[in-house]
């Protein structure tokens, strides 16, 4: 490609001198080649433990959000809780809510006739509601958590103790059966 | 410049060492400025190394940290016209040969200067061609562009220097022809 169509005698030599002189005036840098390799081997373990972070956040994030996103409530997920409520969710019962209710989940919630909180139904209500009637009333609750096609996701199926069962003890604490819906999140 | 095969960690001191020097002549010869030249030898040579195996496995390494260096430069050149600054010689010696003459040391001066005042991918294919001695095939395939452009971006980049050179000398100077 010499001879690039300059109309001028010695043009094209003379910019081929004219920049091999200028590319050859500053002295040439030594460029530490082990340094590279250090620097860009830094960079790849940082990279790597970046890496490593950002597969572990989304894998977090997958699950969160998987539960999250479900239109039931979650089980054992905080964020079912209601906020500033009292209700904390319980090892999920192996049987219905009748079976699994057989237990009396506080020693102090023994019916007491003169001193005790009458429970209202809570059977129908969602877990909001009946997390606020039972704080209202001084008492705490736990939720245990069912799969159940009939009941929407949310609704309170039973507790125990149940509510037709006499008063309760103050500050004692009930356990809530909610219903988490239809498997897959129906 | 053939590098060994095979080993992934070998070769690149080898590369660096022997390649570096042509790899800093073509950054200074793009920006004129012996600091920016040096940042982007060391960063060409730096994303080089990142994926040593593969540039090493490349027909010639060299072209490969070349083509990523003149990226590299057209980068940088980019920003700079965006904020509006001006490329300018920093750090450009004097001319030292002895046996040049005040007229063909001031010309080749202008010339550079007249360089700098080019877009970058114009003074890349002049830098590619006139210094390193390119052909069109060469520097298309350094630059990822075509070879017909490359011929009218030479084309164009001469004309624009011949130019320049006019509009500062006196009408009808000659040039080239003042040894």
């Amino acid at each position: 490609m010499s001879g690039t169509g300059g109309t001028e005698p010695g043009f094209d030599e003379e910019l081929r001198a004219a920049l091999v002189a200028f590319a050859d005036g500053p002295a040439v840098p030594v460029v530490d080649a082990a340094a590279i390799e250090r620097t860009v081997g830094r960079g790849r373990v940082r990279r790597g433990l970046l890496g490593g972070a950002s597969v572990a956040g989304v894998a977090v994030l997958a699950v969160t959000g998987f539960f999250a996103l479900r239109p039931g409530p979650a089980p054992l997920s905080p964020a079912a809780v209601p906020a500033g409520g009292v209700c904390v969710p319980a090892p999920t019962a192996a049987g219905s809510p009748e079976a699994g209710g057989s237990a009396d989940p506080t020693p102090g919630a023994v019916a007491r006739p003169d001193s005790g909180v009458v429970l209202p139904e809570l059977q129908g209500l969602t877990l909001d509601q009946a997390d606020g009637l039972l704080r209202g009333l001084g008492l705490r609750c736990t939720v245990v958590w069912h799969t159940d096609w009939r009941v929407p996701a949310g609704q309170v199926m039973g507790s125990d103790p149940r509510s037709d069962r006499g008063p309760v003890a103050p500050d004692s604490t009930v356990q809530l059966f909610v219903s988490r819906g239809k498997p897959g999140g129906q | 410049m053939r590098v060994r095969k095979g080993d992934p960690g070998a070769g690149f001191a080898e590369f660096v060492g022997q390649r570096s020097g042509a790899l800093f002549r073509t950054a200074y010869a793009l920006t004129g400025d012996v600091h920016v030249a040096e940042d982007l030898v060391q960063e060409a040579l730096e994303r080089a190394c990142r994926h040593w195996r593969k540039v090493a496995a490349a027909d010639s390494p060299e072209a490969y940290v070349r083509r990523v260096l003149v990226n590299l430069a057209n980068d940088r050149w980019r920003r700079r016209s965006r904020r509006g600054e001006r490329t300018g010689l920093a750090g450009v010696p004097e001319p030292v040969e002895p046996r040049d003459g005040f007229g063909q040391a001031e010309l080749r001066a202008e010339l550079i200067g007249a360089l700098m005042g080019l877009p970058m991918g114009m003074r890349s294919v002049v830098v590619l061609h006139y210094l390193h001695d390119m052909g069109t095939e060469q520097v298309a395939e350094i630059l990822g562009i075509s070879a017909s452009a490359v011929r009218s971006q030479l084309a164009r980049g001469l004309a624009k220097l011949r130019e320049s050179l006019r509009t500062d000398r006196a009408p009808g100077a000659p040039i080239g022809g003042v040894r």
